[in-house]
């Protein structure tokens, strides 16, 4: 510790600050900061924050370059012994970038020791085209190693990882049920409130854990600074509105979307009389207030609120009969305080409370014993810091805790008379540190990390050791090495393998079972071609121990189960990635080939979402002016490609004899499923297209959009169901996008 | 050849080979049918019924029953090929008393299909001990002895005059007194005269109804699907009053 803090408090000058956007305040991370004519320089991390050490005293020019922002210049005097802090504002560039100015990509390749990562801003995910809605999960899916189980599926299944082995945080709030609008179609994240999304699809670093697979962080806009300003966005499915704007010190941002199916569909049936009705609706917000109480100290609130919501009433004779209520949804609150102790050490201090809950009341006023309630909830307590010490050139320490407190709780409620009630309370206390060392400054970074965490259910003591090297075999090659321990306490007891699911129903690890524990290890060479085209290949290899598994896997909808089977397994596989702009044109091709195996105490089986290859191409061409009525516009394309996923094929069937009510023998009709993983369903393609073009209209900045999801109708099976009322039975293959599906929206910024 | 383009051709190549050595195996081996029985032995009929069918791929129509098939029903010192009864569709034996805690095994056989055996023991004789009384109330207690080998009863309740029958089921708890209270179970039933019969039944007859199913419905045959169970039933009259 001693001599950390000699090296904290040691005599070299140094420049740091933040470096945002000066049109709203934005922070822009990777921002290119150097001294010219020197070999001195830095990028701003993820917070914008950067530091320039053991700058010489004399007079420099500072440079900051960022892409698609004009580049600044600022003469400095830096004078021995001393810390300057120069914040700095770019202003967006109003045409083609320099041939000079790197990416920010670029620069995390040149400053990071990290594999298995993207980046989304919301401009990626507004481009990808979608059904209905623009979804940040819907974008991810496109990443390498990353599936999804069929067209409309919006869960994430990362390198032969189930969905509750990712963690999900919202501005440092977990959210428990990321896809849970829609029965599971949309996320939570409405995209034009996001800032930009990280997900690490393994490998991740010692800040992250408590989850087997992979990490998603979603930062929220920090709200423009400058002027008041908002979008309005009118879609088939849902309108949203954002507005932000500054405040005395501060910023903030609101904003809100709502289905509207439902109030159509009642308008309708007034007009017309007729007694259709579409019980359904999902609302959610984003509230988020910055105040800088001081130009080192920022306080952020950050508030997340949704619910879907389904209601309806069965009526024969007039009066109610039987009545459903069905809700569900995710509430949370953080509140941040980032705080610059001294140049050289960073730190953010978080508060988050965490709230899922989902609610299914049954109601029979013909015979009340038939009524139930359910009740589920899931309330995270989160208290964290995270700490940055910029040691020297050399030395990044990141170190931080996270004390975490949950309350589970569930209630089956029978006829208003029998009540079970389960609740946890674990908590889980956790350490972290983690150094980044520039062994040898742009040819070899080390990473070292360690994470430790206390289980309160069987007062458990884990540690979780992380490594990452980058080799840079040249200017434009890097070799990445990752390896670690990742450690889940929370599981959940719904099949993961299901379609559908609307939501997840999560159990902390008891004390007779194992922590689930996972083994990651990656190595990757990327690669950038030029200075737009950048080329990744990971092969990875993932263990899995001490997995709890739902016993019962053939579930077309997921259900808790409370028969919990031990497994082990593993993943491996190759991702490929290439991302490159060329002119009018950019996209990325992304290509994944994985095995994934779970031990069912026999053998090792396949498990649903076991994908041999997956490819997505996703481009993206800016129509020239040469077509008026298209001038500007642009159209992006996504083609898809993947092998089928393994199932259940049903073998035979036969009949069920039993006696009937007068004791004569009667029979149904049953199947004979083959082994659950010896059959695939048949490869999986298709076409999306979006065209989307900006225009002015009454001094308004808007923006049109169309989607056609399927565009070559292309019927992709995701089971098959047996009409049995033939004989044979016929099989017939399901298709959720069975049709060219278009879809419309318009939005207005202002 | 530029350095970078061997290199990207080699890196095609890398992911074509990739791509091809990982195809997928589909299991492509056909189905072969198999028995289907469904047989239970009663302690209360002179002659035994097995229904014998088959499963069918899933393409393909279903069929009659099997009637050409050998089908032998066996105990020690007992073996009977029972014979097909067109009019009832099932395979009968002769008259043949079944034996309490006696196993009896089953073998059906044709050419071109598994041979399918079942077995099953025949639960063991046991009495209703309210022997004094005649007379029961509702809320009153039916006893009866443990029948050996038994995983299960049934309660019948039947009124002799209108045949009008109130069922039930009963799962012995090993360390129970086999005592149960038929006001538990039955009730807005009139005062009258009542025969109750209880059956003990095998455990394949559990399996095969009420324990959660794997995959199959199959209980005490192997060689195909299908139950091969047993019972023994004893009655008693009562008069029970429902007030």
């Amino acid at each position: 510790m001693i001599p950390i803090l000699l090296l904290l408090f040691s005599s070299h000058a140094s420049i740091s600050g933040f470096v945002t956007d000066a049109s709203n305040g934005e922070k822009l991370s990777f921002a290119n900061v150097y001294l010219e004519g020197t070999q001195l320089g830095a990028a701003s991390n993820e917070k914008g924050y950067y530091i320039i050490h053991r700058v010489p005293s004399g007079a420099y020019t500072i440079t900051f370059s960022y892409i698609s922002y004009e580049t600044e210049y600022r003469s400095i005097t830096v004078l021995k012994d001393s810390n300057l802090t120069i914040n700095i504002e770019l202003e967006p560039s109003s045409i083609e970038m320099s041939e000079i100015v790197v990416s920010a990509e670029r620069m995390r390749f040149e400053q990071e020791v990290e594999v298995s990562r993207v980046t989304f801003t919301t401009r990626d995910i507004q481009s990808v085209p979608s059904l209905f809605e623009k979804d940040l999960i819907k974008t991810l899916q496109l990443m390498p190693g990353v599936i999804a189980m069929h067209d409309l599926s919006n869960k994430l299944y990362v390198r032969g990882g189930s969905p509750d082995e990712n963690l999900a945080l919202l501005d440092g709030i977990t959210v428990y049920n990321p896809s849970s609008h829609l029965f599971g179609l949309f996320s939570t994240f409405d995209p034009d409130v996001v800032s930009d999304a990280e997900l690490y699809a393994g490998g991740f670093p010692a800040k992250y854990g408590d989850r087997l697979s992979s990490v998603l962080t979603v930062t929220t806009k920090e709200g423009n600074s400058k002027k008041i300003a908002g979008t309005a966005s009118l879609g088939l499915v849902t309108s949203k509105l954002m507005i932000e704007g500054p405040i005395p010190n501060g910023s903030f941002v609101l904003s809100g979307r709502r289905t509207y199916f439902d109030a159509l569909v009642w308008a309708y049936s007034q007009i017309f009389s007729d007694t259709v009705s579409l019980p359904y609706y999902f609302y959610d917000g984003i509230a988020k207030v910055n105040y800088n109480l001081s130009p080192n100290n920022r306080f952020t609130i950050t508030g997340l609120g949704g619910k879907d919501v389904l209601s309806f009433e069965e009526s024969i004779s007039g009066a109610t009969d039987e009545k459903v209520d069905v809700d569900w949804g995710n509430r949370g609150v953080s509140l941040r305080w980032r705080r610059v102790f001294s140049p050289r050490f960073y730190g953010e201090m978080v508060g988050a409370w965490s709230n899922f809950s989902t609610h299914f009341k049954y109601e029979d006023f013909e015979d009340t014993l038939n009524n139930f309630d359910f009740y589920e909830k899931i309330v995270d307590y989160t208290g964290k810091c995270d700490f940055n010490l910029f040691i020297n050139k050399e030395h990044t320490l990141d170190f931080g805790t996270d004390i975490k407190r949950l309350t589970i709780k569930y209630n089956f409620d029978v006829a208003n008379m029998d009540t079970t009630i389960e609740e946890h309370n674990p908590y889980l206390l956790t350490a972290y540190a983690q150094d980044k060392w520039f062994f040898i400054p742009k040819v070899l970074s080390l990473q070292f990390g360690i994470r430790s965490s206390y289980y309160s259910i069987g007062k458990r003591i884990r540690i979780d050791p992380r490594i990452g090297i980058k080799y840079h075999i040249g200017t434009n090659t890097a070799v990445n090495i990752a390896a670690g321990k990742y450690s889940q306490y929370l599981i959940t007891i719904n099949n993961q393998e299901s379609y559908f699911s609307i939501f997840d129903f999560w159990r902390p690890v008891d004390s007779i079972h194992a922590i689930p524990t996972a083994y990651h290890m990656i190595v990757g060479i990327e690669q950038w071609i030029d200075k737009d085209t950048r080329f990744t290949i990971e092969p990875y290899y993932k263990k899995y121990y001490n997995l709890l598994i739902p016993h019962s896997y053939d579930r077309f909808f997921s259900e808790p189960s409370e028969s919990l089977q031990v497994s082990d397994g593993y993943s491996m596989g190759v991702d490929l990635f290439f991302k490159k702009s060329y002119r009018n044109v950019f996209g990325w091709i992304s290509y994944s080939l994985g095995y994934t195996r779970r031990w069912d105490g026999d053998r090792y089986y396949a498990p649903r979402y076991d994908r041999r290859h997956n490819l997505n191409i996703i481009l993206g061409y800016k129509i020239p002016r040469v077509i008026p009525v298209l001038k500007n516009a642009t159209l992006n394309i996504r083609w898809y490609f993947a092998t089928g996923l393994p199932y259940a094929e049903d073998l035979g069937r036969y009949r069920v004899y039993y006696h009937d009510q007068e004791d004569q023998i009667d029979s149904w009709w049953t199947t004979i499923p083959g082994p659950r993983d010896a059959y695939r369903m048949p490869i999986a393609h298709r076409l999306d297209a979006h065209l989307e073009k900006d225009f002015k209209l009454f001094g308004l900045h808007g923006t049109w959009y169309i989607d056609v999801m399927n565009v070559y109708d292309q019927e992709n099976i995701v089971f098959y169901s047996y009409e049995y009322y033939r004989d044979p039975p016929l099989k017939d293959g399901v298709a959720l996008l069975p049709i060219p599906i278009p879809s419309i929206g318009v939005s207005f910024r202002f | 050849m530029t350095v970078r383009r061997q290199y990207t051709y080699l890196l095609v190549l890398l992911i074509t080979g990739l791509m091809i050595v990982s195809c997928s195996h589909v299991d492509d081996s056909i189905y072969d049918p198999e028995f289907n029985v469904y047989g239970i032995l009663y302690s209360w009929k002179p002659r035994h019924e097995i229904i014998v069918d088959r499963t069918y791929r899933m393409n393909e129509p279903s069929e009659p029953y099997v009637n050409d098939a050998t089908v032998i029903l066996s105990t020690g010192g007992f073996r009977d090929t029972l014979i097909y009864d067109n009019t009832l569709q099932r395979y009968s034996s002769g008259y043949h008393e079944l034996q309490p805690s006696t196993t009896y095994d089953l073998f059906v056989s044709k050419d071109g299909i598994d041979t399918l055996r079942g077995s099953t023991t025949v639960p063991g004789d046991f009495v209703i001990v309210n022997m004094i009384m005649d007379t029961l109330a509702l809320m009153d207690s039916i006893r009866f002895t443990h029948s050996q080998g038994a995983a299960m009863y049934e309660l019948t309740i039947r009124e002799p005059l209108t045949s009008t029958e109130y069922s039930f089921w009963y799962f012995p708890d090993p360390e129970d007194t086999l005592t149960t209270v038929l006001g538990n179970y039955i009730y807005n039933i009139p005062s009258s005269v009542y025969e109750i019969l209880i059956t003990a039944l095998d455990s394949n007859y559990r399996d095969y109804y009420f324990e959660p199913l794997d995959s199959l419905y199959a209980a005490g045959v192997t060689g195909g699907v299908g139950l091969f169970s047993s019972s023994w039933t004893v009655s008693k009259q009562f008069y029970i009053i429902t007030e």
